[in-house]
């Protein structure tokens, strides 16, 4: 199972993204400062953007799943249950999606964001895609939330690529990338946190 | 056209021609040949072919109830191009600048900034909507009707969650209504001839509308 980026080159207006890197199996971290292009790749590699040069294969990957940084662009149940059986998924799983404190027959979109964002994490890493995309998957997560997101990643198979700044409750990636200059460049791998 | 206050001046100008006749429908459309980038003023293809569908509704819903369906499909198209090559040549906080320059630093910063926001917000929509796709069409296959309530609502709750922050953001700066703004303005050399040209297609048509009545009556 991996990832090809052939010569990739993306332009969207006035910003162009490089990549040539090969994603094999296990967790990947991309970091960058802000507006460096990390969302750009989360797009290239979920699917949602074609390289305007050059060519992305997926290998050995049947399904793919990028989860963006705002939840609210996932829900599409009226109810939190409903939700949870859009994603595929048993709903008697719900308490351990959606985390304490949140009614099955709750809108999902009345939710705040940080539970927004548990659930849908929740849900997107019991579904065991091949290779899961996460852009800012800690942003408006409380310090439980942080933990336990960590934790689920420690133990996911398949290809995992996290897009984030916040590295705190990340388990030690197997590899680093970095964007510099608008090129993804693969980087030293920090000890485990 | 870079300056803001000429380029309203002359969206008015041809849309009033290119709505009263069609000679002024020509004019304006003679006009933006002279004064448009062309293509780069054109919307999208897809936006393009939403807004054609609707007007050619609307002109043979016009035709079939006994009006001039052919005038109107040319006149409302020849002023949906005007308002395109205006959108197109938008700058950020321009709208704010036509506000205070207009009307001051009281009304005109409030509805400057009302409106520089809600053009603001359609690009923001444009963004969410392609990332909400994306987000909807990955959880596998749904009837075309649910998926799209379902963006409609993701949209739609997105939008009035930012609007919630956004107020809130204005609040806690301190702002109650109207506001301190120094508008400036930048001028291309061919925005005034532009501005000019415009004012004199809307006085010709006026002219030529003038002319085709006397002669049926």
């Amino acid at each position: 199972m991996k990832v090809v980026l052939d010569q990739v080159l993306c332009r969207r207006e006035r910003f162009v993204l490089r990549a040539d890197a090969r994603l094999g199996e296990g967790l990947h971290l991309v970091s960058g400062p802000v507006g460096s292009g990390k969302s750009t790749i989360a797009l290239l590699l979920g699917g949602g953007l074609s390289p305007t040069e050059g060519r992305i294969d997926l290998i050995g990957i049947r399904r793919r799943l990028l989860i963006q940084q705002f939840a609210e662009f996932h829900l599409t149940g009226r109810t939190v249950l409903e939700e949870v059986a859009s994603w595929g998924l048993d709903p008697s799983m719900l308490p351990d999606l959606a985390g304490p404190g949140v009614d099955a027959a709750s809108d999902p979109f009345r939710l705040s964001r940080g539970e927004q964002k548990r659930l849908v994490l929740g849900c997107a890493l019991a579904t065991t895609p091949d290779l899961l995309v996460l852009d800012e998957p800690f942003a408006s997560c409380d310090l439980r939330a942080k933990r336990r997101i960590g934790r689920l990643l420690t133990d996911r198979p398949g290809l995992t690529v996290v897009l984030t700044h916040d590295t705190r409750y990340l388990p030690a990636p197997d590899h680093a990338w970095t964007i510099d200059g608008g090129v993804l460049r693969s980087a030293a791998v920090a000890g485990r946190t | 056209m870079q300056d803001v206050r000429l380029r309203l001046l002359a969206l008015v100008a041809l849309s009033l021609a290119a709505y009263l006749s069609i000679a002024g429908a020509i004019l304006a459309c003679v006009w933006w040949l002279a004064f448009s980038r062309r293509s780069r003023d054109l919307p999208a293809f897809r936006t393009v072919l939403c807004l054609g569908i609707m007007v050619l509704l609307a002109g043979i819903a016009t035709s079939l109830s006994g009006g001039d369906g052919l005038s109107y499909l040319i006149r409302i198209g020849m002023v949906l191009l005007i308002a395109s090559f205006a959108y197109s040549h938008r700058q950020d906080g321009e709208l704010l600048d036509l506000g205070v320059w207009l009307l001051g630093r009281g009304p005109g910063f409030d509805l400057g900034l009302t409106a520089e926001l809600a053009l603001q917000a359609i690009d923001v929509a444009r963004e969410d909507l392609f990332r909400i796709r994306l987000a909807t069409a990955q959880k596998g296959p749904a009837s075309r009707f649910r998926r799209w309530v379902s963006i409609g609502t993701a949209l739609l709750f997105s939008h009035l969650r930012r609007s919630r922050e956004v107020a809130l953001l204005l609040a806690l700066r301190g702002y109650r209504g109207g506001g301190t703004h120094c508008p400036r303005f930048q001028q291309k050399e061919q925005d005034l001839p532009a501005a000019l040209s415009a004012i004199a297609v809307l006085l010709c048509s006026f002219a030529v509308s003038r002319d085709i009545l006397i002669l049926l009556q």
